[in-house]
């Protein structure tokens, strides 16, 4: 018999607990972040729960009892999504910011054990709600996802790099920390530079119309970097990735108009970088079943 | 006195949580420290920087597992995956034993990130105790549950947080990480005598100490890990320190993080109690350590 039914009025308060954490945060609480006002008060819910299961004491009533950890929960995850998109933070500007978390935390609810995966939803829930961009919809969302692969890539493995000598013959992949983008705007600038949403407007409109911007994130020295890349480069890298095959990515990627030069100076670079390495093999477990 | 079977039967002093900060300190300067306490969940991962630092660190000092994830106290029961990377870093760092805190903190796959209080009930402990039997059978090392710092009471609960905590390790057969703050912040925030918490939980089960900082507001304590430990505080530790004997103690600085020597210095503040207890403990005690 599962944990669920052997035990159903405890999983049930825990339920309605989480469910109190989750609400918006209002009044003192939502006054001490950079929340944008706004009116209301927690749900007859969170009001019943508090002063159904929780003890008053002399210092603080039921309700402000579950409110410390309802404040807490949200000033916690707050607090990880500003220091993951700081770039975002600076081109949304603060009011759309924090008006953006806060619709993200209420609709996209944190899945890992880690806080560093917190804001893996935030690129594809902006692309959803274009309304919370600022009117910048297309960079906030291309910026999210470079921020967020920048989280992404701190933690990746690294396989073994294939040898120069090999690359003709071996099966090739891409370090799993390595992430590739083709974006509409330049994110690598705007994740370097503007201090603020007029200034991302401006570098924006220099740009409209402008090629595909390539990037490569990926980490390298125990360091996170994001570096531009040739749209030949890209191509050849991207093609790595999906065929495995050095002589497969070359054939596909024939139409480039890169000279025999660049491509090489290509190839010195990621093997110095050691971005082309062996494909994952599927390692047995070693621990036993639970 | 504490046994040796709730740590591997290893016997460590004072340590300091590994935190970012001071990686670079400490890989350049090699300061002298008897362990380090790492967070399991930040390098329950494939790799990158925080394996490279752990590598390193691994290579000179002992290192010992705590977690803020595995939520012992969750209803729906433990989650498994979680359970094998865990298992996976065990193998890794050889922890001599692991330790999480006696709380809950996701359910249906939402976490909270949080710490979240029990309800002192039969049934309660039960469930705990059934996740802490599980994971510690299936870690293969002993595990030490921690009590944790709360805000809130249930009004279900029939027991006081020490029975509550006794009667689990008990019926798991584990260890306690005791964290003598967190008593500390439970009374003043729930009204107890934290001397009768220390004097009621079963001592020969305390495989580790924590000891830490708090906030102070006006009505209520926050357990926030940024200041340096307040005499209160220090007096329980001693008073625990004379009931389970020297035990491995680790100094928790979680947030405004100030260098590593001034870190260091705090927890070896720790020491100083150790030297008393061990002058006045039984010989007999004395030796067995």
């Amino acid at each position: 018999m599962s944990a669920e039914t052997n035990h159903p009025r405890l999983v049930a308060l825990q339920r309605e607990f989480m469910a109190a954490l989750r609400e918006p945060i209002y009044g003192g609480s939502r006054e001490l972040t950079a929340l944008p006002a706004r009116a209301g008060a927690v749900s007859p819910a969170f009001t019943a729960l508090a002063d159904r299961e929780i003890r008053s004491t002399p210092a603080l009533d039921a309700h402000e009892r579950l409110e410390l950890y309802h404040r807490q929960y949200w000033y916690r995850l707050l607090d990880a999504l500003d220091e993951d998109f700081p770039a975002l933070r600076r081109i949304l500007g603060e009011t759309a910011f924090w008006r953006l978390i806060e619709a993200y935390l209420e609709h996209v609810p944190s899945r890992s054990y880690t806080l560093r995966h917190l804001g893996v939803g935030l690129p594809d829930f902006l692309q959803l709600n274009p309304g919370l961009a600022a009117g910048r919809p297309v960079a906030a969302t291309e910026l999210a996802r470079l921020e967020y692969a920048l989280c992404d890539s701190f933690e990746a493995p690294v396989r073994p790099p294939v040898p120069v000598a090999a690359l003709a013959t071996a099966e090739l992949a891409l370090q799993p920390y390595l992430r590739l983008f083709a974006f509409y705007t330049p994110a690598d600038e705007l994740w370097r530079g503007p201090a603020g949403p007029s200034a991302a407007d401006d570098l924006l409109a220099m740009r409209d119309g402008g090629p595909a911007v390539h990037l490569a994130v990926f980490r390298h020295q125990a360091r996170q970097h994001v570096q531009r890349l040739a749209p030949g480069s890209y191509a050849i890298l991207q093609a790595i990735a999906e065929t495995g095959s050095l002589a497969q990515a070359l054939d596909s990627t024939a139409a480039t108009t890169a000279t025999a030069t660049e491509v090489s100076a290509w190839f010195q670079s990621w093997t110095e970088l050691g971005w082309l390495c062996e494909p994952e093999t599927p390692v047995p477990s070693s621990t036993p079943a639970i | 006195m504490n046994h040796t079977c709730f740590t591997n039967f290893q016997s460590l002093g004072i340590g300091i949580g590994l935190r970012v900060p001071h990686y670079g300190h400490i890989l350049s300067q090699r300061p002298t420290v008897d362990w380090f306490e790492i967070i399991s969940e930040n390098y329950m991962v494939e790799g990158g920087r925080p394996f490279e630092v752990l590598e390193q660190i691994m290579a000179q000092y002992q290192v010992v597992q705590h977690g803020v994830g595995l939520y012992p106290g969750s209803a729906q029961g433990l989650n498994r995956d979680h359970l094998r990377k865990l298992k996976k870093l065990v193998q890794r760092t050889k922890t001599p034993w692991i330790s999480d805190h006696l709380c809950w903190g996701s359910v249906d796959g939402t976490y909270s990130h949080d710490l979240l209080p029990l309800p002192y009930t039969r049934e309660m402990a039960a469930v705990c105790a059934e996740n802490l039997r599980i994971a510690q059978d299936f870690l293969e090392i002993p595990f030490a549950v921690e009590n944790v710092s709360s805000y809130a009471e249930f009004k279900d609960s029939t027991m006081t947080e020490w029975e509550f905590l006794a009667e689990i390790v008990e019926r798991a057969d584990c260890g306690i990480l005791l964290d003598v703050n967190n008593i500390y912040v439970s009374s003043v925030n729930h009204g107890f005598n934290p001397l009768e918490y220390v004097e009621n939980v079963p001592h020969e089960r305390v495989a580790q100490m924590h000891i830490a900082g708090h906030s102070r507001y006006e009505r209520f304590i926050i357990d926030t890990h940024d200041h340096p430990v307040i005499d209160p505080v220090w007096k329980l530790y001693a008073r625990a320190l004379e009931l389970c004997g020297p035990t491995a103690t680790l100094l928790e600085w979680d947030d405004k993080i100030p260098s590593f020597d001034e870190v260091h210095a705090e927890a070896l503040k720790a020491g100083r109690y150790w030297r008393h207890n061990l002058e006045h403990q039984p010989v007999e005690a004395a030796r067995v350590r």
